[in-house]
């Protein structure tokens, strides 16, 4: 799962309630080479919820300014910096409101609810 | 035209997939025409997010990995599938085609609630086939100690319409404002049906392509939101 990706997700346990984003991350990040794409990067940056992403980027050690840069569109040190952030190969995402765990194997989230979530 | 590869999918044949996932066949391949058919348009309407919803089925991942060699790389890429097998097995396309698809396990488009009005382009080749109640109920059955996971790549209950109804109310919600939607039809499933409950979501269905394959007759619908003042 590529780190970006976590801004995407949220708990989608039936009743979590208001709190169900964002979740937070466990697991070591994994660099994976891919190429720098700055069209996608500045696309992505124009939507993302950096505030989600740096609380993310804490959870596994990854380091990030606290906030997003004023200059962030030109500015290519961060944004190959936000490129680079890159994968969670085994870890899992966890909601801290209802405390429900969805795992990650070999990169891929498991977001499979049980009969009684849905 | 050039012609573009159709993705390598040689693991699906290794010990680890076979028995467990959809290999592509004639729907698999009659959707990749449609998408190459419709590459001019596609291309220019840039898309930012596409997603594949497998239902078992995309499990091979090539439908996705097709779109994104029309696309290119400036956007992101989501394949979702209810088998666990499936979705590593999408995971090994992408990586062999070196696309970046992130892929989620989970049931139709329900990971993806935050995507809400943003998916540029969303794929559902869903378990098509007309089947009674009882074995589209089984084919779903994981608990079943002889559970076919292949039957529910196809098996889709009466007008092979059970899977395909549970989204159907929800795409035009999920689509961004020129967002568009491929799906694949036989014509048990009533496709005019479709095009009707989707007509009340604004958004307008075409057949891009159909083929007869062997006691199917397949099409590939693509659904475009109305342009509304």
């Amino acid at each position: 799962m590529r780190i970006l990706s976590h801004n995407m997700l949220q708990c989608i346990v039936k009743g979590c309630g208001a709190a169900n984003y964002p979740l937070r991350l466990n697991g070591e990040a994994v660099h994976k080479e891919s190429e720098y794409n700055e069209d996608f990067i500045k696309h992505m940056m124009s939507k993302i919820d950096y505030p989600a992403l740096y609380q993310a980027s804490q959870d596994v050690k990854i380091d990030l300014p606290s906030s997003l840069p004023e200059d962030y569109l030109d500015n290519e040190e961060f944004l190959k910096k936000i490129h680079d952030v890159t994968h969670i190969e085994e870890g899992g995402l966890y909601c801290n409101n209802c405390k429900r765990i969805y795992p990650i194997k070999n990169g891929i989230v498991n977001m499979l609810l049980n009969e009684n979530e849905v | 035209m050039d012609h573009l590869p159709t993705p390598d999918t040689g693991h699906l044949s290794s010990r680890e997939y076979e028995g467990y996932v959809y290999d592509p066949s004639e729907d698999t391949f009659l959707f990749l025409d449609a998408l190459s058919e419709d590459r001019a348009s596609l291309k220019e309407m840039q898309p930012r997010t596409c997603v594949e919803i497998g239902q078992s089925r995309c499990g091979s991942g090539c439908v996705i990995t097709f779109l994104s060699n029309i696309i290119g790389r400036h956007c992101q890429y989501y394949a979702i599938d209810i088998n666990p097998i499936a979705a590593r097995a999408a995971k090994e396309t992408a990586r062999r085609a070196n696309i970046p698809l992130d892929i989620i396990c989970g049931d139709l488009v329900s990971p993806l609630s935050r995507m809400k009005g943003s998916i540029d382009v969303l794929l559902f080749n869903p378990p098509y086939v007309p089947t009674s109640m009882e074995e589209y109920l089984e084919s779903i059955d994981t608990s079943a100690s002889e559970h076919d996971v292949i039957a529910a790549a196809w098996a889709g209950g009466p007008d092979g319409r059970c899977v395909l109804d549970r989204l159907l109310p929800i795409v035009g919600e999920y689509l961004s404002p020129n967002g568009r939607f491929y799906l694949v039809t036989v014509e048990e499933n009533r496709p005019k049906e479709i095009c009707s409950i989707l007509k009340k979501q604004n958004l307008d269905g075409q057949k891009v392509i159909d083929r007869k394959a062997r006691n199917e007759h397949l099409s590939i619908y693509r659904f475009t939101k109305r342009v509304t003042e």
